[in-house]
């Protein structure tokens, strides 16, 4: 069984890459209920922001850093100009989003041309572990991605912003009567899940395509992996993700790719079905 | 303010605007030439499949983003049908398939091809709407399950080439025969309106009868009409399946009108783009659903052949707008506006 290890090393990489593209949706949509269809588009705006700034010579960490304030900018822009309106509206958030992502998509088009840029990989060369040969920045994505999700879980559970988020999630009018800016937050946690999405664009970057319709195809998969998690945490997300990819990845070592992924996606949805509040999440009431 | 013509005021305005779009549709061949009326065969299909997202989003609230399942599921099916009734496609070919696969030898009689293409949708979806549409399952998770199910099948039918064509999709397909002539451009435009127009009416008959007032209960609250005794279930399940095979028989439409099927018709975007449709039009009020559908389709035809891709930018804006100032949607906001205002002035009076 030498393909395993192959399998599951891929696995882990799939993996962190897919728990990268949707920890943004965990706080859009777990947090702040907000349905983005726009998701993808930020993770556009990421991959084409590091794109530019390599361009211009930056070195990839700082423009990796600038691909997600950009992004963050964008969505914090969106929030107030259009969200903000629709708070507990889904069909009208659906819509409004929907629009903002075929905007967002034309925008990109219509200053870049539809033609591919390609970012080159920051590190270069394998790493091995005993006779198996990786490409050293799978690495830096699982790096980057537990990286992440640690930020996230300390700016949540150990800052006073997260606590406001948590608390406008639980009891918005109570916690506006506490004297939390719900406005203000609302913004910002927005922004950060934007922003996070753009940061997964900028990883991904040099090991896809960049191209303005990009973001759409990571759409479907980050709305899953959140929702097998438990729609609200950052861990069940992790375990989401750690779980979707490794099946489809070991699947798929012994069956048709394809045919691996439509079984892991009705397997999503058997869980959607019998499980609406996600494989890792404790019983509430 | 101008007081309306009396005589003009009498006529319901649904009825006008019904009778406004056919009447447009009948004479549209009278002022264009055969490539104009072909294109807009394509779109009349197009129509029938808003007016199955209305019956179940505008009428039921189950706003499913898996319509263009069994709309793609029929195209294929009556695509495919039409294929292996004259021998084998040229993509089966080129796979060494020499004779008809088994599956696909009952599609060699095209009536029965006909049949499937809209029974097999139907079944799927009363199978999916059994599991999918019990108490369980709400809002927003049946939208992204309906998603996940359009992604499933966008997948299988992509990777199938030896029985889909793959991402070439199935091309060749005739246009409709009647009694073993095949219909003309100008022919086929008119056949696809007439069975368009019996759709609507079977529509307008459905949402008119108790199920029609059942189905608005349901979609403002579902637990309230359960509590009064009647079967949330089965109701949604009826128009879920009823609405596939409006949208199975609008895909059969299509794909005999365009001549060809491809993959993208069973994906996410065009269920999207029939939302907006609806929602431009106006929700629950299938003329809005026509109505809609054809304008944003007209627009995107004539304005992308004026800006090109920049069209996309345009549509974005205008269901911004839309979204912003007229939720209702346009035809929702014409059918709706005033007799509410009419209301309240002869409550004012009533108690002035």
């Amino acid at each position: 069984m030498a393909i395993l290890p192959i399998q599951l090393m891929n696995g882990l990489f799939a993996a962190s890459v897919l728990l990268l593209v949707s920890i943004g949706m965990v706080i859009i949509f777990g947090n702040m209920n907000v349905v983005n269809l726009a998701h993808g588009e930020f993770i556009m705006i990421g991959a084409y922001a590091v794109w530019g700034l390599c361009e211009l010579g930056l070195p990839f960490p700082f423009a990796a850093i600038g691909a997600f304030a950009l992004a963050a900018m964008v969505g914090a822009l969106c929030e107030r100009l259009v969200i903000k309106r629709f708070y507990a509206r889904l069909e009208e958030t659906l819509l409004a989003t929907y629009a903002i992502s075929v905007i967002l998509t034309q925008i990109a088009r219509l200053l870049f041309s539809s033609m591919k840029k390609l970012v080159s990989l920051p590190v270069s060369g394998g790493f091995s572990i005993g006779t198996l040969v990786f490409p050293a920045y799978n690495f830096v994505v699982i790096a980057v991605a537990v990286f992440v999700v640690l930020f996230v879980c300390a700016l949540f559970y150990k800052t006073d912003l997260g606590k406001k988020i948590r608390a406008i999630r639980q009891n918005r009018q109570m916690a506006q009567c506490l004297g939390i800016n719900t406005a203000v937050t609302d913004t910002i946690s927005f922004g950060l899940g934007c922003g996070l999405a753009g940061l997964a664009g900028a990883i991904i970057a040099p090991l896809k395509i960049v191209y303005p319709a990009m973001g759409s195809a990571y759409l479907m998969d980050s709305f899953s992996t959140v929702v097998v998690g438990g729609v609200d945490s950052f861990v069940g997300t992790a375990m989401a993700s750690g779980l979707i990819s490794e099946s489809t990845s070991v699947l798929g070592g012994f069956i048709n790719e394809i045919h691996a992924q439509i079984i892991v996606l009705i397997g999503i949805v058997l869980v959607l079905r019998f499980r609406p509040n996600g494989l890792f999440s404790k019983e509430k009431r | 303010m101008k007081k309306p013509n009396p005589r003009l005021k009498n006529i319901p305005r649904r009825a006008a605007m019904n009778v406004l779009l056919l009447t447009f549709i009948l004479l549209y061949p009278l002022t264009a030439g055969l490539y104009r009326i072909d294109i807009m065969a394509k779109v009349i299909p197009l129509m029938v499949f808003a007016l199955s997202v209305d019956l179940l989003w505008g009428y039921t609230g189950i706003m499913s983003l898996g319509q263009a399942v069994p709309f793609g599921i029929g195209a294929y099916i009556a695509a495919i049908s039409n294929n292996v009734s004259v021998g084998i496609p040229s993509y089966m070919r080129t796979y060494g398939i020499t004779e008809v696969p088994a599956v696909f030898r009952p599609l060699t009689n095209p009536y029965l091809g006909m049949a499937l293409a809209i029974l097999i949708p139907c079944l799927l979806s009363f199978v999916i709407g059994r599991l999918l549409l019990t108490g369980k399952v709400r809002g927003v998770f049946v939208s992204l399950i309906t998603m996940a199910l359009s992604n499933v099948l966008m997948l299988a039918v992509n990777n199938a080439q030896r029985f889909t064509g793959g991402s070439n999709g199935v091309n060749n397909v005739s246009r409709p025969s009647l009694f073993g002539h095949v219909l003309s451009i100008t022919e086929n435009y008119y056949f696809v309106a007439l069975i368009a127009a019996l759709a609507f009416a079977v529509c307008a008959a459905l949402t008119s009868t108790k199920l029609g007032k059942v189905l608005g209960a349901i979609k403002v609250n579902e637990n309230r009409v359960a509590f009064i005794g009647y079967n949330v279930t089965s109701y949604k399940v009826f128009i879920y399946v009823f609405s596939s095979a409006l949208a199975a028989m609008a895909g059969i439409l299509y794909a005999r009108t365009c001549g060809m099927v491809s993959p993208s018709l069973t994906g996410l975007s065009l269920s999207i783009s029939a939302i907006i449709w609806v929602a431009v039009g106006g929700r629950g009020h299938l003329t809005g659903a026509l109505f809609g559908c054809l304008l944003l389709n007209g627009l995107e035809r004539i304005m992308a052949g004026i800006i090109g891709d920049a069209w996309e930018l345009v549509i974005g804006v205008i269901l911004l707008l839309i979204v912003f100032c007229v939720p209702d949607g346009l035809v929702g906001t014409l059918l709706t506006a005033r007799p509410k205002v009419k209301g309240l002035q002869k409550k004012e009076a009533a108690n002035g």
